[in-house]
C-alpha cells in the first residue's frame, strides 16, 4: 500500500517539483517577470478570472435554482446546461468564432440587418475582445458550477424549506437565510473550482485572444515553450504563481469542508419544489443552451457544410466535400485514432488507480497518515491548470533519467494523472454510499480479501465504474490544454489537430474536426452507458 | 456450536477526549445459550459485539470462541472476521443486492470451502429454517424488509458456525413484523440451541428472547442474570428504571421514620441505613383510590392532583401530580364493568403493594441510580446478579 501511495504521488508531485526546480534556473523568474507585457497578462488574468468566475457563479446557481422550478413536462430541459460540458470546450469556442467574428460571423451578419447597426461592415460583437473572452469562459464553467449546485439544491430536505416558511420567512428570506447556507459545501466547490477552471483557462484565450494579442498566463506559458529558442525556466516561472494558488485552494477547501457531518441533509425527502412553477426558468435555460451548444453547433454545422466559411448561407451549395475531404485526411485520422487510443488506455490504468485509492481512503481508517496524504496527492491535479501538469511532464521527463518525449507514454501518463481526481472522486463517493455493511457481511461470512473484492465491492461499484469511464472519456476526448504542450508530430490529438487546422485558417476542417469530436464523445458515453448500466449516467 | 468467554475486554476511541467505550468487560455464554445485550445508545453493547465479530479492533482483553482464541491483546493475537467461524445478522440486513437469495445464502459455505454443505443442500436446510424456500431465486430487492433479514438469519446460520451474533435485527422492521420476526428466532433458537450473542436496545425483545441478559451501562454490564430475574429485582435503580420501573418516589429519613415531600406517606416502609432513597414501581402496579381503602401490605402516598388522563383502550393512563413537582403515572386496566372515573383536578392516593416496590438508597454523593438496593423485605431475594 505504502508502494501504491509513492507511486501516485511520485506521478502527480514529480512534474510540479519539476516546474518548481526549474523556475530557479538560469534567472527564469527574470526572464518571465522583466518582460514588458508581463504585467499586462497578469492583469488579463485577474480581470478575465474574476469577471469569469462572477459571471459563472451568477448564471450556474440562477440555472440551477430555475432548474428545479421547471413546469410539468419541461423537467427534461434540467440536463441543458449540462450538454454544454458534452460539447469540447476547443469545439464550441470554433462555434463562437463562426457566429461573432466580426466581419463574417453568422450572429454578426444577421444583426446588422437590424436598423442600429445597418451601416456597419463589421460587428457590433466582436469575439476577439476581452469581454467576450469573459463571457465565453463564464459562460462555459457556468455549466460546472451547475452541475455543483444542482445537486445542492436538490440534496436539501424540502422540510427544512418549509420548515423556515411556516415560522414566518418570506420566499426571499428562505432562499438566503436557509437555502442557501444549506448548499453552503455545494457552493463553496462550486466556487473553488470555479476560480481554478478560470485561472487556468487556456482555450478561450488562446483561441479568441491571439488575433488581438490578448494574453494570460497560460498563453505566455504556451508562448515561451514555441518561441526559439525555447524558454523552459521563463515558462516554469510563470507556472510557480498557478501552483501556488492551487496548493492554497486545495488546502483551504479542505480545511473549510472539514466537518461535513454539519450539512448532512439527506435522508429526508430531499428537495421538493415549492411554489408555482416559473417559466422564466425555461427562458433562461433556454437562452443558455442556445447560447452555449445549439448556436454554436448549428454555425459549426453550416461551415462544414458549406463550400467555405462567409457571411452568406446559402444552403443550394451545401457539400459533403469537406467531410470526405477529412475522412481522407492521414492527420485527422491519426489525431482521431490518438485520441481515442490515449483515452482509452487512460482508463484502464485511472480506474484501478482511483479504485484502490478509494479503497484506502474510505476503508482505511488504520492508516490515517496514508489517507491524509493521500487526500491531499489526490486532490492535485484537480487544483492546478492542466496546462501546468502539462508543463511539468515536458519538464520531468523529456531529459535524462527518463526522456519519454514525442511517445505516447507522456500523453498516457498526463491523461492518468490529470484524471485521477475525478476517477477517486467518482468512486469513492460509490463506496461512501455503500457503507461498510455489505463488505463486514461478507468478512463475517468467512469471505477474506480478495474474495470480498471480487465477490462483493467489484459486482456493486460497477455502475461507478461506468460513470467514471464514461465522464474521463468524455474529458480525455476533449483534452485540450495539456496535449498542446506534450504533444510531438506523432502524437497529435483531436484538440490539438483542430488548433492547428485553425492557425492554418482551414475552417472547413476545423467545423468538420469539431464535429468529429463531438461524435466521439457521444459513442464513448453510449459504450459506458452499456457497460456500466444504468447507474451509469448518474454519476456525471 | 461452542463457548463465547469474554475476558477484560476494553475499547477505548482515540479523540479529542479518549472515550472508554467498552470498560473492562467480563462474561461467558454458555453452549447453546443466547444471551442478550440490553442497553441505550452508546452503551457500548454493539461495538462489543463487533469486537467478538473482529470488526472491531479491541484495545485490551481477550476473546475466545470455543477452543479458539481469537483476540488476545497481550498475546497480540487479532484473528480478521472471516477467520473467527461466526456468523451475524446485522441491523440493516446487509443483503448483498447483486446476488440471488440462494446465492447469499451461500456465500458463507463457497467462503470456507464447503463443499460438504452443498453437497448435503446446508442451503434449502437453511432456508427451510427461515420459511423462505420459495424465495431462494429472488433478489433481496424483490423482497420486503421482513423476508430480508429472514434470509439474513439464514445466511447466517448456513455454515453452522460456532456463534451467531445479532447486531440489532429487528429494529429496521415495523412493529407487528418486529414481534412476529423476534417469535421466529425464538423458535429457531430453542430447534437449533445455537450459540448466540443478541445486541437490542428494546426491554421486550431481550426478555423474551434471552436465556440471560446484560444490562449495560456506560461500557460496563450494570447486571447480568436470567430475564425474569432481572425484571423482578432490578440490582440497581438504573437497571429498574431501563426494565420498566418509570416511576421515582424519592424519601428521605426522619427521625420517626421515612418521609417525602411529595405528600403523606402510608404503610410500612423497611428500615435502610441511608439518609435519602428512591421508591422504584412499575405502573402496572399502582392503582388509585382514597387512604381509607388501603389493604394490608400496600403503600400509599397521599396528596397527588390527577393531572392528566390517556385513554389507551385496554387500560387507562393516569398521571398524578404531587406539590413538589413530582408525577407518578399509573396504567389501570379498564375492566367492562365498574367503570373508572378519573376527574381532571381531582384529589387521589397513589396506592402500591409493598412487594412490587423496590427501594433504592441514593448515596450521599449523590450519585442517584447507582445505589445498590437495600437488603430488607421490599426486595427481599435481593442477589448480586453480576456474575
Amino acid at each position: 500500500m505504502v508502494l501504491f501511495i509513492v507511486f501516485v504521488g511520485l506521478l502527480v508531485l514529480r512534474p510540479i517539483y519539476f516546474i518548481i526546480d526549474r523556475s530557479t534556473l538560469n534567472n527564469g523568474f527574470t526572464t518571465a517577470f522583466t518582460d514588458p507585457f508581463i504585467w499586462q497578462a497578469i492583469g488579463t488574468t485577474i480581470v478575465l478570472t474574476v469577471g469569469a468566475v462572477v459571471l459563472a457563479l451568477v448564471v450556474g446557481t440562477a440555472l440551477a435554482w430555475f432548474s428545479l422550478r421547471l413546469p410539468r413536462g419541461l423537467g427534461w430541459m434540467s440536463a441543458l446546461p449540462v450538454m454544454s460540458i458534452l460539447m469540447p470546450s476547443v469545439a464550441s469556442i470554433t462555434g463562437w468564432i463562426f457566429l461573432f467574428s466580426p466581419r463574417v460571423g453568422f450572429a454578426n451578419t444577421v444583426l446588422r440587418t437590424l436598423p442600429w447597426w445597418s451601416d456597419q461592415t463589421s460587428g457590433p460583437i466582436d469575439v476577439y475582445t476581452t469581454p467576450w473572452i469573459i463571457l465565453c469562459t463564464g459562460l462555459q464553467i457556468a455549466a460546472f458550477v451547475y452541475l455543483f449546485m444542482s445537486s445542492g439544491f436538490t440534496g436539501v430536505n424540502s422540510d427544512l424549506i418549509e420548515a423556515a416558511e411556516v415560522a414566518g420567512s418570506s420566499k426571499l428570506g428562505v432562499f438566503f437565510r436557509v437555502t442557501l447556507p444549506l448548499v453552503r459545501p455545494s457552493l463553496v466547490y462550486a466556487t473553488a473550482t470555479a476560480i481554478l477552471l478560470a485561472l487556468g483557462q487556456f482555450t478561450a484565450p488562446l483561441l479568441l485572444g491571439r488575433n488581438s494579442n490578448i494574453q494570460v498566463l497560460t498563453t505566455r506559458i504556451f508562448t515561451y515553450l514555441n518561441s526559439s529558442p525555447v524558454d523552459f525556466n521563463a515558462a516554469a516561472a510563470l507556472g510557480v504563481p498557478l501552483v501556488v494558488i492551487g496548493m492554497i485552494i486545495v488546502f483551504g477547501q479542505r480545511a473549510l469542508l472539514g466537518n461535513q457531518s454539519r450539512f448532512v441533509t439527506h435522508g429526508g425527502k430531499g428537495f421538493k419544489a415549492v411554489g408555482r412553477p416559473s417559466w422564466s426558468g425555461v427562458v433562461w435555460i433556454g437562452a443558455y443552451a442556445l447560447l452555449t451548444a445549439v448556436l454554436p453547433l448549428l454555425a459549426i454545422i453550416i461551415v462544414a457544410v458549406s463550400p467555405r466559411w462567409s457571411a452568406d448561407i446559402v444552403p443550394s451549395t451545401f457539400t459533403l466535400e469537406h467531410f470526405t475531404s477529412a475522412l481522407n485526411s492521414p492527420e485527422i485520422l491519426s489525431s482521431v485514432k490518438n485520441s481515442v487510443l490515449f483515452s482509452l488506455t487512460s482508463i484502464l490504468i485511472v480506474i484501478p488507480i482511483g479504485f484502490l485509492c478509494s479503497a484506502i481512503l474510505v476503508y482505511g481508517r488504520r492508516f490515517k497518515l496514508c489517507q491524509i496524504i493521500l487526500d491531499f496527492v489526490v486532490a492535485m491535479p484537480l487544483g492546478m491548470p492542466a496546462l501546468i501538469f502539462g508543463l511539468g511532464f515536458l519538464l520531468a521527463y523529456s531529459g535524462p533519467p527518463i526522456n519519454l518525449y514525442g511517445t505516447s507514454s507522456v500523453v498516457i501518463a498526463v491523461y492518468v494523472t490529470l484524471m485521477i481526481p475525478f476517477s477517486v472522486r467518482l468512486q469513492s463517493a460509490a463506496m461512501l454510499s455503500l457503507g461498510k455493511q455489505y463488505i463486514e457481511a461478507s468478512q463475517v461470512a468467512g469471505a477474506n480479501l480478495w474474495r470480498t473484492m471480487l465477490s462483493v465491492l467489484l459486482p456493486l461499484m460497477r455502475s461507478a465504474f461506468g460513470a467514471a469511464a464514461a465522464l474521463i472519456f468524455l474529458l480525455l476526448s476533449h483534452e485540450f490544454a495539456a496535449s498542446m504542450l506534450v504533444r510531438a508530430p506523432t502524437t497529435q490529438v483531436m484538440g490539438t489537430t483542430l488548433y492547428d487546422l485553425l492557425e492554418f485558417g482551414s475552417y472547413s476542417a476545423v467545423a468538420v474536426l469539431a464535429l468529429i469530436m463531438a461524435a466521439v464523445s457521444l459513442v464513448g458515453l453510449g459504450l459506458a452507458f452499456l457497460l456500466g448500466g444504468r447507474g451509469a449516467l448518474k454519476g456525471l | 456450536m461452542s463457548k463465547l468467554e469474554i475476558q477484560g475486554l476494553r475499547k477505548e476511541f482515540a479523540g479529542r477526549r479518549n472515550h472508554v467505550a467498552v470498560n473492562d468487560l467480563t462474561f461467558t455464554v454458555d453452549e447453546g445459550e443466547l444471551l442478550v445485550l440490553l442497553g441505550s445508545s452508546g452503551c457500548g453493547k454493539t461495538t462489543t459485539l463487533r469486537m467478538v465479530a473482529g470488526l472491531e479492533q479491541a484495545s485490551a482483553g481477550r476473546i475466545s470462541i470455543g477452543n479458539k482464541v481469537v483476540c488476545d491483546t497481550t498475546r497480540r493475537v487479532d484473528l480478521s472476521p472471516n477467520r473467527r467461524d461466526v456468523g451475524m445478522v446485522f441491523q440493516s440486513f446487509a443483503l448483498w443486492p447483486h446476488m440471488t437469495v440462494r446465492r447469499n445464502i451461500g456465500y458463507p459455505l463457497r467462503a470456507r470451502g464447503l463443499k460438504q454443505g452443498f453437497k448435503e443442500g446446508w442451503i434449502d436446510e437453511a432456508a427451510r429454517m427461515v420459511d423462505c424456500t420459495e424465495l431462494l431465486d429472488r433478489y433481496p430487492g424483490q423482497l420486503s424488509g421482513g423476508q430480508q433479514q429472514r434470509v439474513a438469519v439464514a445466511r447466517a446460520l448456513v455454515a453452522r458456525p460456532s456463534l451467531l451474533l445479532f447486531d440489532e435485527p429487528l429494529s429496521n422492521l415495523d412493529a407487528r413484523l418486529r414481534d412476529q420476526l423476534r417469535n421466529e428466532i425464538h423458535q429457531l433458537h430453542q430447534r437449533v440451541g445455537f450459540t448466540g450473542l443478541y445486541v437490542t436496545h428494546d426491554q421486550s425483545e431481550a426478555l423474551a428472547l434471552g436465556d440471560r441478559l446484560a444490562i449495560m451501562r456506560a461500557g460496563q454490564i450494570e447486571q447480568l442474570g436470567r430475564p425474569r430475574e432481572v425484571y423482578e429485582n432490578p440490582a440497581t435503580e438504573f437497571v429498574a428504571e431501563f426494565i420498566g420501573m418509570g416511576n421515582s418516589i424519592s424519601l428521605y429519613k426522619t427521625p420517626s421514620g421515612w418521609a417525602s415531600k411529595s405528600g403523606q406517606l402510608v404503610g410500612r416502609v423497611p428500615d435502610v441505613s441511608a439518609e435519602t432513597a428512591n421508591l422504584r414501581v412499575r405502573q402496572q402496579a399502582i392503582r388509585l383510590g382514597t387512604i381509607d381503602s388501603l389493604a394490608p401490605g400496600e403503600m400509599g402516598v397521599e396528596g397527588g392532583t390527577i393531572a392528566d388522563v390517556e385513554y389507551g383502550g385496554a387500560s387507562v393512563d393516569v398521571v398524578v401530580k404531587f406539590v413538589d413537582g413530582r408525577s407518578v403515572s399509573s396504567r389501570i386496566p379498564l375492566t367492562g364493568e365498574g367503570e373508572h372515573r378519573f376527574e381532571l383536578g381531582s384529589r387521589t392516593t397513589v396506592i402500591f403493594s409493598a412487594r412490587d416496590a423496590k427501594l433504592f438508597p441514593t448515596s450521599p454523593a449523590g450519585s442517584a441510580g447507582t445505589g445498590q438496593p437495600a437488603h430488607n423485605d421490599v426486595a427481599p431475594e435481593q442477589k448480586a446478579g453480576v456474575s
